[in-house]
């Protein structure tokens, strides 16, 4: 589906002239803040289930305190650091420096085999591994890869069709809930059921039906 | 059941036929209320099905789906022999070394792929790869893109019954813009259409994600083990309630 078709659909519920989300007579609404409650589903689906996700191997030298992300990451989904030398691999679980500074007092300054990674603790964009490592590696990192922004210019929305769904009660729940002559509370909660809905299917696709 | 060909235009009349009052929607949006009920219904049961054949690049355990598929569901060796499914997190944590190993590494690894985990919905991961490129090694069940009607002479081939839950649920999306009563009174038709889905997908109704969000799972409710309320929320409810708790100045 194109962005154009789903702002479309967006004017037809919210009974304003369809256009391709082009105009939004009424004047409660405006064009930016529809693709902004667009933008903000498709955002929050891709991280809330991980639905598209990347790979790459970073090199890191031993004693690396900050290693960069890249420009597009949303989210870490796992993250694997494995022993140039041995090739040894060991998935490495999500930590903060409180949980480290309690668990391994002295982990920055004290090297050893990474054991759990930090994405949260420093500047946006990069990480540093627990205990800082003390040989060089590779960081096998999957993560949500951030969506291109919809600018309703007539481009395919970058996730499959079965979700557009979630995308468009995100955004008619986000625009329903606006201070206004037309907020409506009922139908914005039910909006966020729908888009709930979409998100427990993606899980437990994602999930194998396990 | 036998299949029966229903097109766009039997399904816009028999929308109009089941509303007995003022028709507020017009015929295109009867149409893209009837995709919507569509592309939900395939996502929820994944009705609409094929399966296609995967080649797998040597040395590389990533697999990229067709564009047509949605999903994957099921993974089989060329010769039928069916891949375990499993996940990401279980093969690290379980089998360290599984990406860098082949059909060839010997010792306790197959000599054939056993295990399959989706990556996201496009991509899946096998172990153990083979070692070189193999045309067609695999096969992968998955749910087809769901149909798009367009024309008033496009067909849809659903066995009958889900037929009338269709159309009440395309009713039910388009009554959402007219809010207020006449909405609510087709939220019923919401539930039958969820209904009819756990119905015909047995593993909805048994997963834990999906027993959480229709209020099954009443224990989790009870007991949440992730996001507990906490102090903060209460501070954030007090706000949003515009209940200051400025008390006792008056």
């Amino acid at each position: 589906m194109i962005d154009t078709d789903l702002l479309s659909e967006l004017q037809l519920t919210l009974i304003e002239p369809p256009d391709g989300g082009a105009t939004w007579p009424s004047g409660i609404w405006t064009r930016a803040e529809v693709l902004e409650g667009v933008n903000g589903g498709i955002h929050t689906l891709v991280n809330d289930v991980h639905l598209t996700l990347a790979r790459i191997e970073i090199n890191v030298a031993a004693l690396t305190t900050t290693i960069l992300l890249p420009s597009d990451w949303l989210a870490t989904s796992s993250l694997v650091w494995r022993d140039q030398a041995t090739s040894v691999r060991t998935p490495l679980g999500p930590a903060g420096s409180f949980e480290s500074d309690l668990a391994l007092p002295g982990w920055e300054a004290t090297p050893g085999s990474p054991l759990a990674y930090a994405d949260l603790d420093q500047a946006s964009l990069t990480i540093r591994l627990c205990p800082t490592p003390a040989a060089p590696g590779v960081v096998e990192l999957i993560y949500v890869q951030q969506q291109p922004e919809v600018t309703g210019n007539g481009t395919p929305l970058p996730i499959a069709e079965e979700f557009v769904s979630a995308i468009k009660y995100t955004a008619l729940g986000y625009l329903l809930r606006k201070v206004g002559r037309l907020l409506d509370a009922e139908r914005s909660e039910y909006c966020d059921r729908r888009y709930e809905l979409q998100r427990a299917a993606a899980e437990i696709i994602l999930g194998g039906w396990a | 059941m036998p299949f029966t060909v229903t097109t766009l235009a039997q399904l816009k009349t028999t929308m109009v036929q089941r509303w007995d009052q003022v028709v507020f929607w017009t015929p295109e949006e009867a149409r893209l209320a009837i995709n919507e009920t569509l592309r939900e219904w395939n996502l929820l049961t994944g009705t609409w099905r094929t399966r296609v054949p995967l080649s797998v690049t040597g040395n590389s355990p990533e697999i990229a789906l067709p564009s047509l598929m949605t999903y994957g569901m099921r993974v089989t060796t060329a010769a039928g022999r069916p891949l375990q499914p499993t996940s990401i997190p279980e093969l690290d944590y379980g089998l360290p070394p599984w990406r860098l190993q082949t059909t060839a590494t010997g010792g306790i690894v197959p000599t054939i792929p056993t295990l399959w985990a989706p990556l996201s919905l496009t991509r899946i991961a096998i172990w153990p790869t083979y070692p070189g490129n193999v045309v067609n090694a695999l096969q992968v069940d998955g749910v087809l893109r769901t149909p798009i009607l367009v024309n008033d002479g496009d067909y849809l081939d659903l066995a009958e019954p889900p037929i009338d839950i269709v159309v009440d649920m395309a009713l039910h999306i388009v009554a959402f813009k007219e809010a207020a009563a006449r909405w609510r009174s087709t939220r019923p038709f919401f539930d039958n259409f969820l209904d009819a889905a756990v119905e015909k997908n047995g593993h909805l109704k048994q997963h834990q994600v999906y027993r959480r969000w229709a209020g099954l799972d009443r224990q989790r409710d009870l007991q949440p083990t992730r996001n507990a309320s906490n102090q903060i929320q209460g501070v954030a409810t007090q706000f949003s309630s515009h209940d200051t708790g400025g008390g006792g100045q008056g």
